[in-house]
């Protein structure tokens, strides 16, 4: 190689490049109309089933909320739009703060970023998805809110105007702090702070407070109007610093996309809260390290309590949850509201057994930590049911027909679902798959996705069916009884697949 | 009769008092030096003492504190200009699953403008043409620590930054490597190399820098 660079033809454009990609790509395509119209028939079917489930469910609770007498309700009805459009707000900000908002894959960003091909050309699809997902995000949600109150037509078009203004200069914000550390920071600590907000307005309107804002037709449009506009200029400056992006800026974003979205195919939840975790101690790098406590399981019960009281921001999550809870017992929920109760319960506890999910699915740290099983699973679990019992306790305090037996039946049906979902045997890959309209799949992979909150549901079903104490103590006792049985059993046998055939083989051979 | 003056040339990369740091734990610090062309620094040092994390600063990761110069201005990896005069092989590169061993490099080359028959004199070079339309998955590592070298020399550079890239090859690969090193540094390119092969340091560099002494 020699002092000059000069290229021997010209460099080309975005355009061309992502054209060339794109050609290559497809000559690489091994598949027949007959099965891409196959896929796409099986993915709007799935797409079409899951959008006929969760509308029902809005529709029922919209229902519900409209026909719904209680001043509560009322108060709820039309405050929830406002405490949406904060908390979507919150959200969309430490989303974009948190990936983005412009990203690009690994292979992207090795060998087309880092030719001298100009780079804003070919980031700008990127950005453009970033601003189309942030807008559909801050109108739909608090859109959807809306739909339950009384306010005119007029009213929610200024409103979701006005919100998708929002979202552009949110985005905008985000693309503009990308480069800079503290700049990031500070637009994920407004996010933050909008969902703290959200929390309270939520925990003020379940109390049944209520603020009556009355803004002039004509002075709203305005306003909206003007946030669109602001937004759209935000957006075109925005668009022209994305050539100042560096690969450092964007790669990493794109990562943690990969990484969720790989998680998310192999139907495992887990693992999207494991790839967040992993991506959030990667960019803190190191911290001061704490001695442990004790010895033996012991030791192992404080380790987990230390490792639960780092994560302070998850009191936030906690608090929320309680309030969306004392939310649907406004709205008149009756005795549905200990089912709501634990599913929200239960999301909202389930990181705390993250290191015994971890543990369970590596036989080389069981055997390392040298702890009978049983002792393990326990000293791992008690510090996250700990947790819930506490979360527990707060949420039937503020339920007002709730008694001590509805906090226990909580704690035990939230805690076995946090621990079936965090011990149960994951997905093998190893062995013969099973066809369904999905492709291919390994045994367990669908049921993967419900265990834990079947565990949840089952635990907490007499008590919304309004059976006595007795049989609700019971029922969530033998729930809890069966997720540890079944929780020791599935660190049964985990040699591949090939091996236990050979083995079966060999001992069928031998009798 | 009046001596005519050597002008050494400006160097090429300037590092002066760099620190990089993971949290508290400092990585290296008070770090200065600088590259010319024609020239080839080697970084030596144990596991952990920041090599790759100084040569990823040379690249456009920002350092702690401290500055990182190329050709006389602050590094700026979204400059083209930077991307089109350096190149990296450093470890972690990932690839398309879906193109050719051979479209990788072709991708590579057109981007820098360099005619496509470049991208098989390339594969040629590195031993892996017979892989040439196999896809990256299917690749052994030292194949593909093959192909990571043929992305440096499918295109024009004036500086080259190295990570060990002496891992995974073959004896045969190793002396064809620092052979290729030796004709580009005459050739005027600067190289910064972090390598544990003492056979390929004395090979190629011409100056030393030793972390975590």
């Amino acid at each position: 190689m020699t002092t000059s660079v000069a290229p021997a033809q010209p460099v080309p454009s975005p355009r061309a490049m992502r054209r060339r990609l794109t050609r290559v790509r497809r000559a690489h395509a091994n598949r027949t109309w007959l099965q891409v119209a196959e896929d796409a028939y099986v993915a709007i079917f799935s797409l079409l089933m899951l959008g006929v489930v969760v509308g029902a469910a809005i529709a029922q609770v919209h229902h519900e909320l409209l026909g719904c007498p209680t001043a509560g309700c009322g108060v709820v009805r039309e405050e929830l739009p406002v405490v949406a459009a904060v908390g979507t707000v919150g959200v969309v900000l430490r989303a974009l703060a948190s990936i983005g908002p412009v990203v690009s894959d690994a292979a992207f960003g090795q060998w087309v970023l880092a030719t001298p091909v100009a780079r804003g050309g070919l980031l700008r699809r990127a950005f453009a998805a970033a601003v189309g997902v942030a807008v559909v995000t801050t109108v739909a949600l608090p859109g959807l809110a809306m739909t339950g109150t009384t306010a005119s037509a007029a009213t929610v078009v200024t409103v979701l105007v006005g919100a998708a203004g929002v979202g552009l200069l949110a985005t905008a914000a985000a693309t503009a702090a990308q480069p800079h550390p503290g700049a990031r920071r500070t637009v994920a600590v407004v996010g933050d702070l909008l969902l703290a907000v959200a929390v309270v307005l939520a925990a003020a309107v379940a109390l049944g407070w209520s603020w009556q804002v009355s803004v002039e037709r004509s002075s709203a449009s305005l306003v909206a109007g003007g946030l669109v506009v602001l937004g759209l200029v935000a957006v075109v400056l925005a668009s022209t610093r994305v050539s100042r992006l560096t690969r450092a800026d964007v790669q990493p974003g794109g990562a943690l996309v990969a990484g969720l979205s790989g998680a998310a195919y192999g139907l495992d939840p887990s693992l999207v809260g494991e790839v967040l975790t992993a991506r959030r101690y990667r960019l803190l790098g190191a911290r001061r390290s704490w001695r442990g406590i004790g010895r033996g399981f012991g030791a192992v019960v404080a380790r987990e309590a230390m490792r639960l009281g780092r994560s302070p921001r998850r009191v936030l999550a906690l608090a929320a949850a309680a309030v969306v809870v004392e939310l649907g017992a406004a709205t008149g929920l009756g005795s549905v509201t200990t089912l709501l109760a634990v599913v929200v319960g239960y999301a909202a506890t389930r990181w705390t057994t993250a290191s015994l999910r971890i543990v369970w699915r590596s036989p080389g740290l069981r055997r390392a930590l040298g702890i009978d099983d049983m002792a393990l699973l326990v000293g791992l679990a008690v510090p996250g049911v700990v947790v819930c019992a506490l979360w527990a306790a707060g949420v039937t305090a503020l339920l007002p027909d709730a008694s001590v037996v509805t906090g226990i039946v909580l704690t035990v049906a939230i805690g076995s679902g946090i621990v079936r979902s965090a011990a149960s045997a994951p997905p093998r890959f190893d062995g013969p798959l099973v066809t369904s309209p999905m492709g291919a799949l390994p045994p367990g992979a669908v049921g993967a996705v419900v265990r834990g909150p079947d565990a949840t549901v089952l635990a907490a079903i007499a008590p919304t069916l309004g059976a006595p104490t007795g049989w609700s103590l019971a029922l969530a006792a033998l729930v809890a009884a069966w997720v540890l049985w079944r929780a020791l059993a599935a660190v049964g046998d985990t040699r591949p697949y090939s091996e236990r055939v050979l083995e079966a083989a060999r001992e069928k051979r031998e009798s | 009769m009046s001596r005519k003056s050597k002008k050494t040339p400006p160097p090429l990369v300037s590092v002066d008092d760099l620190q990089h740091a993971y949290g508290h734990r400092v990585v290296f610090d008070h770090v200065t030096f600088h590259v010319r062309a024609g020239r080839c620094l080697v970084l030596r040092g144990p596991n952990g003492s920041g090599k790759t994390t100084l040569l990823r600063c040379l690249v456009g990761d920002p350092p702690t504190s401290g500055t990182v110069s190329y050709d006389g201005r602050r590094v700026d990896e979204s400059d083209p200009r930077f991307r089109a005069d350096v190149a990296t092989v450093l470890g972690d590169l990932d690839f398309f699953p879906d193109l050719t061993v051979l479209e990788h490099l072709d991708l590579l080359a057109r981007a820098h403008g360099q005619p496509p028959d470049r991208a098989e004199a390339v594969l040629e070079a590195v031993g892996i043409a017979a892989v040439r339309d196999q896809f990256p998955g299917t690749l052994s590592s030292g194949q593909r620590q093959r192909l990571a070298l043929a992305t440096a020399f499918v295109r024009p550079y004036r500086l080259l930054v190295l990570d060990e890239p002496e891992q995974r090859l073959d004896t045969d690969g190793q002396e064809w490597l620092a052979n290729r090193l030796l004709d580009d540094k005459r050739g005027g390119a600067a190289i910064v190399m972090a390598t544990h092969d003492p056979d390929l340091a004395a090979a190629v560099g011409d100056d030393v820098l030793e972390l975590g002494a």
